[in-house]
């Protein structure tokens, strides 16, 4: 190796993006990897593009393999993957992992791929029918305002950032603007019944409402707050072994709680948006809150496949944004509570 | 008045948009939140982490994606970013002093519109296609209070030439005589650069949006870019409003750097403090409420610039 390309593997290695793939039943290996992740000094990315390591957290069933497949091809390179069943010891495998990114063998992972990134290979793909790429064209259809647009088929998830494990939105999207939506999960090879993670004591039931509500800060572009919310969720989760430590958490959840109900622009956002019943976005986060709180939550009855279907009857005719906020305040985290099997249409809207 | 023995000119001031990058891009590591805080020594160390990596990496390039368009798309913020600092005043001197540079600014701005658009429509990728949406939309709510802020500044110097502006500040800075026109000006830097809260165009929500499908790079030219717009738009601000390089003591250089300084680590501070606003968010503000209060900062300027006189 050139000197050169070592001073750049030695910057480079100190802060690795992760593309995590949660696998719904593991809750607790998705926990353990973002730990990891941050005690390394790395982030999780946002796309398969900004990636350097794809890390599965627990065993997927054929259709997720799929996708994780997908978007192996996608990760740039250098690139390694990762697959975690267990928690211990993580820290020193994703440490590993990083290494080998710097490899020799990262070469020969260049020089032998069979995808868009072959040796050779031009930009714009095969030509096939005047199609770039051999894709076909996307159809057309009148939007809401009568005039023709171009119609395309995006499922969200499951490999997406801030997104709840397995969980898959079929879209038909027009512009940005959701025109169907229908709900899914992939479940875990081996998962019978959904993990009992987040209900094993009051603490888990709190940690839980603040896993849901750092997702939802997260995607409402809230970076920093979502960190606070998670690491108070870590926290918490220690804090059921370790009392001492309680007085601190809560004491910062209390600061967190304030900063979040003072904020205009979290207010701009959630408000009016998504509304049911029970309330909008706005309203919906502060329920994350206040169980973050007290532990218990007002609508214990609503199951994730009701949410679900809530949600996605709410996204038609948003754009995908609001969408995405629509459906991180239900957050139909599929280990959070009972869903419908596997490939049942769980929610249906048009 | 510049001619073209001047144009040597352009040279250190390109150097010196690097470096405001640069500045940009170590402050944002410096002011990153504390949850999951590493200490400062190495949290100085991220941007050269990060520019490491995109080194070494590949560039993506999705199938259908149009190479010319992403590629101007990515390099566009950069090329911008140059193009508009060389009419920005620094310290008494300006690179290019145009007679009409404060149309410049505006021009340049106005061609990020395309810049942003096609580093999201060039990938062919739905969500790139997303945070193009979202710039335009964006573009078309900060754009004409932006207008407005420059042209209030404008009247009062009396002259569309940026160094004329600075020298007009002489007694008072424009940032007391405009409040509203410096605001909004600083806040539409944040909106042209695509930095928080005006960030939705590259939102997480989106995958990234108009950065989803990019590595290597193409990414690294990007966030460059982003970084020497936000720069270059501090700096700016505190030509237009903040009285350059105006001040006592210190010689004119050191006064812009602080004030420049200043307006960038607001920017900067900004990020971690707020939720990502989509456009359709503040739409009804930027039109119904800021541009009123725009046009009427404009009006008393041009008031006070035609009475006293």
């Amino acid at each position: 190796m050139r000197p050169s390309a070592g001073l750049l593997a030695r910057w480079a290695g100190r802060r690795p993006h992760l593309l995590l793939v949660p696998v719904p039943g593991y809750p607790q290996l998705r926990l353990g990897v973002e730990a990891a992740t941050s005690a390394l000094g790395g982030v999780l990315a946002a796309t398969p593009a900004d990636a350097d390591l794809l890390v599965v957290a627990g065993d997927p069933v054929p259709e997720l393999s799929d996708a994780i497949e997908v978007a192996w091809r996608e990760l740039p390179g250098p690139r390694a993957r990762l697959h975690v069943d267990q928690a211990g010891g993580l820290h020193r495998l994703l440490g590993r992992a990083v290494e080998s990114l710097s490899a020799a063998s990262q070469r020969d992972d260049a020089t032998g791929r069979r995808d868009e990134w072959s040796a050779g290979r031009d930009d714009a793909g095969d030509q096939e029918m005047g199609m770039p790429g051999g894709l076909p064209m996307a159809d057309r259809a009148a939007d809401r305002d009568g005039l023709p647009l171009d119609v395309l088929h995006v499922p969200l998830g499951p490999v997406l950032a801030d997104w709840p494990a397995g969980l898959v939105v079929d879209t038909v999207l027009q512009g940005d603007l959701v025109q169907q939506a229908e709900g899914r999960v992939l479940r875990a090879h081996d998962a019978a019944s959904p993990s009992q993670f987040w209900n094993a004591g009051t603490a888990h039931t709190r940690a839980g409402a603040l896993d849901s509500l750092g997702r939802f800060l997260a995607v409402a572009g809230w970076g920093s707050a979502a960190a606070e919310a998670r690491a108070l969720r870590d926290a918490l989760l220690d804090a059921a072994e370790i009392t001492d430590e309680v007085a601190d958490v809560e004491q910062r959840l209390g600061r967190l709680g304030r900063r979040l109900l003072r904020s205009r622009t979290l207010r701009l956002v959630g408000d009016g948006l998504g509304r049911t019943d029970g309330g909008d976005v706005t309203a919906r986060w502060r329920a994350w809150l206040d169980a973050a709180g007290s532990g218990t939550y007002n609508d214990a009855a609503v199951s994730a496949g009701d949410r679900l279907v809530q949600a996605c009857r709410l996204m038609v005719g948003l754009d995908v944004g609001q969408a995405r906020l629509v459906l991180a305040s239900f957050d139909p985290d599929p280990d959070r509570a009972e869903l419908p099997a596997q490939r049942d249409r769980a929610g249906s809207a048009s | 008045m510049s001619g073209p023995a001047d144009a040597w000119r352009v040279l250190p001031v390109g150097a010196l948009v690097l470096v405001v990058a640069g500045l940009a891009a170590f402050a944002d590591a410096a002011l990153a939140p504390a949850p999951g805080r590493l200490p400062l020594v190495q949290r100085l160390g991220v941007p050269m982490s990060e520019a490491a990596r995109l080194l070494r990496q590949r560039r993506r390039g999705v199938v259908g994606s149009d190479g010319l368009l992403r590629v101007v798309g990515c390099a566009g913020p950069l090329v911008v970013a140059l193009l508009m600092a060389v009419v920005v005043p620094f310290g008494g001197v300006t690179g290019a002093d145009l007679p009409v540079g404060l149309v410049w600014f505006n021009a340049m701005d106005v061609v990020l519109w395309a810049t942003w658009w096609l580093a999201g429509w060039g990938t062919n990728s739905a969500y790139g296609l997303v945070g193009g949406y979202r710039f335009l939309a964006q573009a078309i709510a900060y754009e004409l209070p932006l207008m407005f802020a420059l042209t209030t500044a404008g009247i009062a110097a009396g002259s569309l030439q940026t160094s004329q502006i600075v020298a007009a500040q002489h007694g008072t800075w424009f940032v007391v005589q405009m409040p509203v026109a410096a605001l909004v000006f600083v806040l539409s830097v944040a909106a042209f650069t695509a930095w928080a809260p005006f960030d939705h165009p590259a939102g997480r929500d989106a995958a990234g949006g108009l950065l989803a499908e990019l590595s290597g790079i193409d990414r690294l030219l990007l966030l460059v870019g982003r970084y020497a717009l936000l720069g270059v738009g501090a700096a700016m601000s505190a030509a237009l409003f903040l009285g350059g390089g105006g001040g006592p003591l210190l010689p004119g250089w050191l006064w812009s750097t602080v004030k420049t300084a200043a307006v960038l680590l607001a920017l900067v501070a900004m990020r971690h403090r707020c939720a990502s606003l989509p456009a359709e968010r503040f739409m009804r503000w930027a039109w119904l409420v800021v541009l009123p209060l725009t046009v009427l900062q404009a009006l008393v300027t041009s008031v006070v610039a035609a009475t006293g006189r």
